[in-house]
């Protein structure tokens, strides 16, 4: 979608000039905040600036097609129903919308009784080396500090912390999966989040 | 890599709002965080801090496009059966009312159960909560009526003069959001329920005491009454 439509966005690869990153979340917020009074050209526009985003979301969780795009459905008629309970100043807009579709896609593997699809330093980095529109949408200087410091981590402190994002893993479902005491898996991911916590400066 | 530091158990700094917002936690350990959530503003203010931080992992997830004709889908289904017709649970809720107040006879503290109830996505099926209201004898059943947002219990509802009795949400693993003040409709009493996130089975709800009009801060300044549970009924 915003790979055949968006225009000057798709073409200028990253780094993207701030004021660029600025414009696109602004008129994200607009589209969103738009379709909360249920204006279907906003909605269509929303759909437009960011379904290849979700999607991908879906994708990653459910780690199947079909079930993504039925999922991604259903995320989009939730965006409809709650989008005038978005708050602007609150949420950033495409964490707000991709909250929703990984909350729908746990929601789904669970149901169905699925493991999580794959380890994710398999595939989180596939394809993520271009910037897309929605990318730039998200390198703000949050997700930067973010990815900064996670790179300080020790890989299985990373992978944990990454699992428990995405697959709605709790501590006992991760050290069941890598087969380690659930001591260990605690102690493992709490050392990672205070190093993590001392890195962002968060106090 | 760096294994000898922070070896510390009984000290360690307190990461637990992290832990919450990644959704590390269950059972007991998940219903301390709770209270916390509740209770605690800068506690609450973490767990939003550490959600802002760990919603930039979206960036590192590849943009795939869907199927083009999936957007038509959507824009079809805007006004189609996703809608219910107002009063469509209206039957189902006295048995839904029973069944769930034998199943929940909980206080604050319950842990939401671990995992959701398998989710049928396209078709919703009534949402329940039981609460325990302090003054009032046994669970009060609420119902969730998601086509239009309103949580709804059998009333009148204790509430002291000079107060109003406002709804908190905590979806997920989120900080708790505000939502309406209750108010009487008819015999009932309801508040309106609608927020940025879907009620999903397992959000927890909260009513809090606050000022007139509600929480001037968006987070619980009064004493939390009563808690509980949304479940699939």
């Amino acid at each position: 979608m915003v790979e055949g439509g968006a225009t000057t966005l798709d073409g200028s690869v990253a780094p993207a000039a701030p004021s660029d990153a600025d414009a696109a979340r602004q008129r994200l917020v607009e589209a969103l905040v738009a379709t909360g009074g249920e204006d279907r050209g906003a909605f269509q526009t929303l759909y437009h600036l960011t379904s290849a985003k979700l999607f991908g979301v879906c994708l990653r969780i459910c780690g199947d097609r079909q079930a993504a795009e039925d999922v991604l459905s259903e995320v989009y008629l939730t965006i409809w129903k709650r989008a005038g309970a978005f708050e602007p100043g609150r949420a950033s807009p495409i964490s707000w919308l991709a909250t929703i579709a990984r909350n729908r896609a746990i929601d789904w593997r669970r149901a169905a009784g699925r493991a999580a699809p794959a380890r994710i330093e398999d595939i989180s980095e596939l394809a993520d080396d271009r910037a897309s529109a929605e990318e730039i949408l998200l390198v703000d200087e949050r997700a930067t500090q973010l990815h900064g410091c996670l790179d300080q981590l020790e890989q299985r402190q990373r992978d944990a912390i990454r699992t428990a994002f995405f697959d709605g893993l709790t501590y006992a479902e991760l050290a069941e999966r890598d087969a380690v005491p659930l001591g260990t898996m605690k102690s493992w991911v709490r050392r990672g989040l205070i190093r993590l916590k001392d890195c962002l400066g968060d106090d | 890599m760096t294994d000898a530091a922070n070896l510390t158990t009984g000290s360690d700094p307190d990461v637990a709002a992290a832990e919450f917002a990644l959704g590390l936690l269950e059972g007991e350990d998940r219903a301390i965080a709770l209270r916390r959530l509740l209770a605690e503003p800068a506690f609450t203010r973490d767990v939003e801090r550490w959600r802002l931080h760990f919603g930039a992992l979206f960036a590192g997830v590849a943009s795939v496009a869907p199927p083009p004709e999936l957007g038509e889908r959507v824009i079809a289904r805007l006004d189609g059966p996703a809608r219910i017709q107002p009063g469509y649970w209206k039957p189902f809720a006295l048995a839904s009312s029973l069944a769930a107040a034998s199943l929940f006879g909980l206080l604050m503290v319950r842990p939401e159960p671990a995992l959701t109830p398998p989710v049928t996505i396209t078709a919703p099926a009534p949402m329940v909560a039981a609460f325990m209201v302090e003054g009032i004898e046994g669970p009060l059943v609420a119902t969730y009526d998601s086509a239009n947002g309103r949580l709804s219990m059998p009333g009148p509802m204790p509430i002291p003069a000079g107060k109003s009795a406002q709804l908190w949400a905590i979806v997920g693993t989120g900080a708790p959001q505000p939502l309406g003040l209750f108010h009487e409709a008819g015999a009932r009493v309801e508040a309106d329920a609608r927020s940025a996130t879907p009620m999903e089975p397992g959000t927890t709800f909260a009513i809090s005491l606050e000022p007139v009009g509600g929480s001037p801060t968006g987070l619980p300044t009064g004493p939390v009454v009563a808690s509980a549970t949304l479940i699939r009924a």
